[in-house]
């Protein structure tokens, strides 16, 4: 009898099923462990009615004698009892094998999202540290606060300088006094020599002149007064001067060790603000450097992530491949499939076009066919509506 | 103050994959199993947009769109499809179910983001 075209007979539904499904969990689950096992048995199963040539054509018994049905019929049930079996181990392998998938990357991608989380609170609180307006504001205040300590210091300084020139001045005044001093002791020796003269000139005139005598002597005594007083005043003077020299200097002294001190204070001042500006700069770089750096790894581990999204295309490809077992057990554990009869009925390609129909992505439509070396990456990712 | 994005789907990697690509462009985000314990997150939470998956357990993510629609607070809630579904049957369905935009896995973050720009409500 002939055999309907594209049609199951039990001696060769296993071979079906075996290059099917190894193709497909090899194809699906690369070199994984748990794949190749149950690839490996996939394709044993079917390699089992390998060895028995399809009867395409019509023959007669005369020119090749068919195995007795009793004969057939006891492989044909060996075979559907070890698909029976050995199905739903396959299934669960591969159901298996995708949970573990799936939570071990689970797992990488919570790690990774907590790592992502620490990288951003990192970020900004170094942001924060650095931009921290506080710290800017004290800087600023005590700059503000160090330099207005500076001019106060320097005014101080100018107050003492202008007092000095003060100071300078009354020296001058008394080098006049001094003058002034030696003009009256001046006066009083011409004056004495004055009454000096005039006592002379009395005792020349005798009797007559004995009153004028009396008046000359106490121009003398005057004029003695006067250069006691011009002395007098002379040390006093130079004194004075003296003291004010003394003065002069140890201000003179005081004000180049103040303006020394205000000196230092001023480059200290100047070196403290640099200093702090220079720790502000760098904090500021350090977190823009820390910044950039969080970034590229935020960006690598983004990339990571977005690798890691291959685990839901396969997750998805291994449950349609278990789907299509289950099914496939079904169909053998259905009682029209004990009946050769009717497993002779069963179309395949009506079987594969379902297989086709379940399919979600581009990648298994292309594994359908056979198409290997497609690209992963679908044609068009985003689609507005 | 930030957008909320609800995020959608059955693997806890893709969630997670694109919640971090959000919250880095200064989204807050809520996650959802899938339909049914999507329409139960929706209540109460103010959502500026949806990213649902297509294929889930219990609730799909077109029957999710559809169920969505059906109340009047979220008639114009934009919705992007993330999915591993390409076949243009399938995006015909999820554009006549109310879909803005259908995005193929695995997605670029910078594209999601481009997307949930344009589509994210005010």
């Amino acid at each position: 009898m002939k055999e309907p075209a594209h049609s199951f007979g039990w001696w060769r539904g296993p071979m079906f099923i075996g290059l099917l499904g190894g193709a497909s969990v090899i194809f699906f689950s690369g070199l994984a462990p748990a794949g190749l096992t149950v690839a490996t048995g996939l394709v044993a199963l079917g390699s089992l009615s390998r060895h028995r040539p399809p009867p395409a054509q019509p023959v007669t018994e005369e020119e090749s004698p068919r195995p007795s049905e009793p004969a057939q019929g006891a492989e044909s049930e060996a075979l559907r009892t070890l698909c029976l079996h050995t199905l739903p181990i396959w299934c669960r392998h591969l159901e298996s094998a995708r949970a573990h998938t799936e939570t071990a990357v689970a797992q990488l991608t919570y790690r990774f999202a907590a790592l992502v989380e620490r990288l951003d609170r990192t970020v900004t609180a170094l942001r924060q540290t650095s931009e921290n307006p506080e710290i800017v504001g004290t800087f600023e205040r005590s700059n503000v606060s160090l330099q207005a300590l500076i001019e106060s210091l320097r005014a101080t300084q100018q107050g003492r300088t202008t007092m000095l020139q003060e100071v300078r001045t009354l020296t001058c005044h008394n080098d006049e006094l001094k003058r002034m001093a030696v003009e009256v002791m001046k006066v009083a020796e011409q004056t004495n020599l004055l009454a000096l003269n005039a006592a002379i000139e009395a005792a020349r005139a005798g009797d007559a002149g004995r009153g004028f005598a009396v008046v000359a002597d106490e121009v003398r005594k005057l004029s003695t007064m006067s250069r006691q007083t011009a002395d007098g005043m002379t040390i006093k003077v130079n004194a004075v001067n003296a003291a004010i020299a003394q003065t002069f200097h140890a201000a003179e002294q005081a004000a180049a060790e103040d303006d020394e001190v205000l000196g230092r204070s001023d480059a200290s001042v100047h070196g403290v603000l640099a200093g702090f500006t220079h720790i502000i700069d760098e904090l500021r770089q350090s977190a823009e450097a820390t910044q950039a750096e969080a970034f590229g790894i935020r960006r690598e581990i983004e990339d990571m992530l977005v690798a890691l999204q291959f685990q839901d295309r396969t997750s998805q490809i291994l449950a349609q491949v278990c789907g299509n077992l289950s099914e496939m057990e079904a169909m053998i554990t259905s009682p029209e499939s004990s009946d050769p009869a009717h497993a002779a009925e069963l179309d395949s390609s009506a079987w594969l076009a379902r297989m086709e129909q379940s399919y979600a992505m581009l990648e298994q439509r292309l594994n359908h066919i056979g198409a290997r070396d497609h690209p992963f990456d679908e044609q068009e990712q985003i689609t507005y509506f | 103050m930030a957008k909320t994005i609800l995020i959608v789907d059955d693997s806890v990697s893709l969630r997670q994959v694109v919640s971090i690509a959000l919250k880095g462009a200064g989204y807050d985000t809520i996650e959802a199993c899938d339909g049914v314990d999507a329409l139960s997150k929706l209540n109460g939470e103010k959502i500026h947009l949806i990213i649902s998956d297509v294929n889930m357990p219990n609730m799909d993510g077109i029957t999710f769109l559809k169920e969505l629609r059906k109340n009047p607070s979220y008639k114009f809630m934009p919705v992007i499809m993330l999915t591993t579904e390409s076949q243009e049957s399938k995006k015909s369905e999820g554009q006549a179910a109310g879909a803005k935009a259908w995005v193929v896995k695995p997605f670029q973050p910078q594209q999601m983001i481009s997307a949930v720009g344009k589509l994210v409500l005010p």
